[in-house]
C-alpha cells in the first residue's frame, strides 16, 4: 500500500516538473462553493468593508448619489 | 440769408399742411385707433406681469423641493453612517459568507426503515468571517473564523435516536496567517492540517452529497445482525474511513508558494501530531487535473495508528467526463493488528441540460478493510445527482448509497440510504 502512495508522490513531482498547462485554484466542493449567493449576489460574500464592495457587488447602485436622491424623493 | 428765409417758408408750409390734415374728417378715427393700440399694449403688459408672477411662484416651489431633497439626502447619509461599519485600516477587507445544507434522509437496515430530517454532513451548514490586511504588494495578514451550525447530522442520526443532536456549534476554523507571494503562507490556530483534504480531491462537482468520506451520508446507522435478529453495536462510521489526513487541529502550518502548480505543506500540532502533503493542480487546455499525497504521524489523535499514508487524484475533461481515485493506509501500533486501508473510485459526468445551471452525475465505489476489526471488509456503492441553480447559489441533490459489511463469524444486513436536499449559499 505504501508503494502506490509513493508512486503518486513521484508522479506528482514528475508532472510538477512539466511546465505545460496553467495555474488554477482547486476548490473542494464540500466547502462553501465559489460563485453567486442567494442574497450576496455575484460576489457570493457580504463584504463588510474593503475594496471588493465597490468593485464587484450587486449593491453598487446603492452607493451612488443618484440612487440616494431617488430614495429620498 | 437767403437760406434762412427759404427754411422759414418751408417750415411755415409744413405746419400749415399738418394743421389742415389734423383738422380734417379722419381725426376721430385716428384718435380711436391710437387709443385701441394703447389698450392692447396695456393688456399685454398685464398678461406678462401675471406670467412673471406665476414663474416666481414656481421658482419658490422648486426651491422648497430642493431644500426638502437636500434635507432627506442628509438624513440618508446620516443614517448610513449609523448602520455601516467603518474600517479602521483602509487596506483592510472583511467578508461574511456561509451556506445552509439541509436534507431528508431515508434508510433501510434490512429490518426496518426510517426517515430523518438532517444537516448534510458532507458539507455541513456553516458561516464564517474572513479578514485580510494587504500590508504591502507582497505581504498580507489575515484571520479566518468559521463555525458549523448543525442539528441532526446525517452522519450521526441512528435507528435509536432521530433527534439527539441538537444545537451543535462546531469550531472549524479559528485561524490567523501571514502570507507572502514569494515565501508562502504561515498559519497558526485551529484549522486544517497540511494533510486535511488529501483523500478528498474530487472534480466531479457532486461532493456536496458523495465523495470518498462515504460514511458522511448515513454513518450513524447500525448494521442489523441477522443471526441474533437485533441491531448490532457496529455502525457505518465504525467500518469506513477515508484516512483524510489529520483533519482540523490546533497546529502551526506552512504552505509553500505554487511552482508550476506544485506545492508542499507541513504542519505540527498538539499531542505530537505532524504531517507533510504534496499538492498539484493544473489546467491543460481545459482539462483540469488535481492530485495530492500525504504522510501523517497522528500522535495521540489516532491512538491505535502509527503512521498514515494517503492520497487522491481527479481529472475533469473538457467534455464533462471526470474520474477520481483515492486511497490510504494506516499502520497500527499494535503489531498483532492488520494495517487498515481503503480505496475509492468515482466516475462522473457534467452536463448542461438546463440554462440555469450545470447538471452533475456520478457513480462511486468504496472499500475499507480492517478499520474496526481485523478482517472487516466494508463495501459501498453510490449514485449521485446534483443540479446547480447558479443565480440562486443553490444546489439541489439526491443520492443513493448501499453499504455492506463482511465480518468473520457474523451476518449483517445491507443498509440502503437515500438522501435528498439542497445546499443554499447565502
Amino acid at each position: 500500500m505504501r508503494k502506490p502512495i509513493l508512486l503518486l508522490a513521484v508522479l506528482l513531482l514528475g508532472i510538477g516538473g512539466c511546465s505545460a498547462g496553467k495555474e488554477y485554484t482547486y476548490e473542494p466542493s464540500s466547502e462553501t462553493p465559489p460563485g453567486p449567493g442567494l442574497f450576496s449576489g455575484k460576489d457570493g460574500v457580504f463584504t463588510i468593508y474593503g475594496k471588493e464592495s465597490s468593485k464587484n457587488s450587486d449593491e453598487q447602485p446603492a452607493k451612488t448619489l443618484e440612487y440616494k436622491a431617488e430614495q429620498a424623493q | 440769408m437767403k437760406k434762412v428765409i427759404v427754411a422759414a417758408i418751408i417750415t411755415i408750409l409744413f405746419w400749415g399742411m399738418t394743421g389742415v390734415a389734423l383738422a380734417g374728417p379722419g381725426r376721430d378715427d385716428l384718435m380711436m385707433e391710437l387709443k385701441n393700440l394703447v389698450e392692447r399694449q396695456q393688456r399685454q403688459l398685464d398678461a406678462q406681469a401675471g406670467e412673471i408672477a406665476r414663474l416666481k411662484e414656481q421658482m419658490a416651489e422648486l426651491s422648497g423641493t430642493q431644500s426638502a431633497v437636500s434635507e432627506k439626502l442628509a438624513a440618508v447619509e446620516t443614517e448610513g453612517e449609523k448602520v455601516s461599519v467603518s474600517p479602521g485600516n483602509k487596506h483592510a477587507e472583511v467578508q461574511l459568507y456561509g451556506h445552509v445544507n439541509r436534507a431528508v434522509l431515508w434508510t433501510d437496515d434490512g429490518n426496518s426503515s426510517k426517515t430523518y430530517f438532517v444537516d448534510n454532513t458532507n458539507s455541513m451548514t456553516r458561516m464564517g468571517i474572513r479578514g485580510k490586511v494587504q500590508a504591502t504588494d507582497d505581504f498580507s495578514v489575515g484571520t479566518w473564523i468559521e463555525v458549523g451550525l448543525t442539528t441532526n447530522p446525517s452522519s450521526a442520526v441512528d435507528q435509536l435516536d432521530e433527534t439527539s443532536f441538537e444545537g451543535d456549534i462546531i469550531k472549524r476554523q479559528l485561524d490567523l496567517y501571514l502570507q507572502s507571494k514569494k515565501y508562502g503562507k504561515l498559519s497558526l490556530g485551529h484549522g486544517s492540517t497540511a494533510s486535511d483534504g488529501t483523500s478528498e480531491v474530487d472534480l466531479s462537482a457532486t461532493s456536496v452529497v458523495a465523495y470518498s468520506f462515504v460514511d458522511y451520508l448515513a454513518g450513524g446507522q447500525f448494521f442489523y445482525d441477522r443471526q441474533n435478529n437485533m441491531l448490532s453495536d457496529t455502525d457505518i462510521g465504525n467500518v469506513f474511513n477515508n484516512m483524510d489526513g489529520l483533519s482540523r487541529r490546533d497546529r502551526i502550518r506552512y504552505d509553500s508558494p505554487s511552482f508550476s502548480g506544485f506545492s508542499v505543506a507541513g504542519s505540527y500540532g498538539s499531542n505530537y501530531m505532524g504531517d507533510i502533503a504534496l499538492r498539484y493542480n493544473r489546467d491543460f487546455s481545459g482539462t483540469k487535473f488535481a492530485a495530492t499525497a500525504a504522510w501523517a504521524s497522528p500522535g495521540d489523535f489516532i491512538p491505535i495508528a502509527d503512521d498514515q499514508y494517503n492520497g487522491s487524484l481527479s481529472v475533469l475533461l473538457k467534455n464533462g467526463l471526470n474520474a477520481t481515485l483515492a486511497g490510504g493506509l494506516q499502520t497500527m501500533k499494535d503489531d498483532s493488528r492488520d494495517d487498515a486501508n481503503f480505496w475509492y473510485a468515482k466516475l462522473g459526468y457534467q452536463a448542461k441540460l438546463f440554462t440555469f445551471g450545470q447538471s452533475n452525475f456520478s457513480a462511486d465505489y468504496a472499500r475499507s478493510k480492517h478499520i474496526d476489526m481485523d478482517n472487516d471488509t466494508a463495501f459501498s456503492f453510490g449514485l449521485a445527482f446534483v443540479q446547480n441553480i447558479k443565480e440562486w447559489g443553490t444546489e439541489l441533490y439526491i443520492a443513493y448509497r448501499w453499504h455492506d459489511l463482511d465480518r468473520t463469524g457474523e451476518d449483517f444486513d445491507n443498509i440502503n440510504a437515500v438522501m435528498s436536499g439542497a445546499r443554499v449559499k447565502f
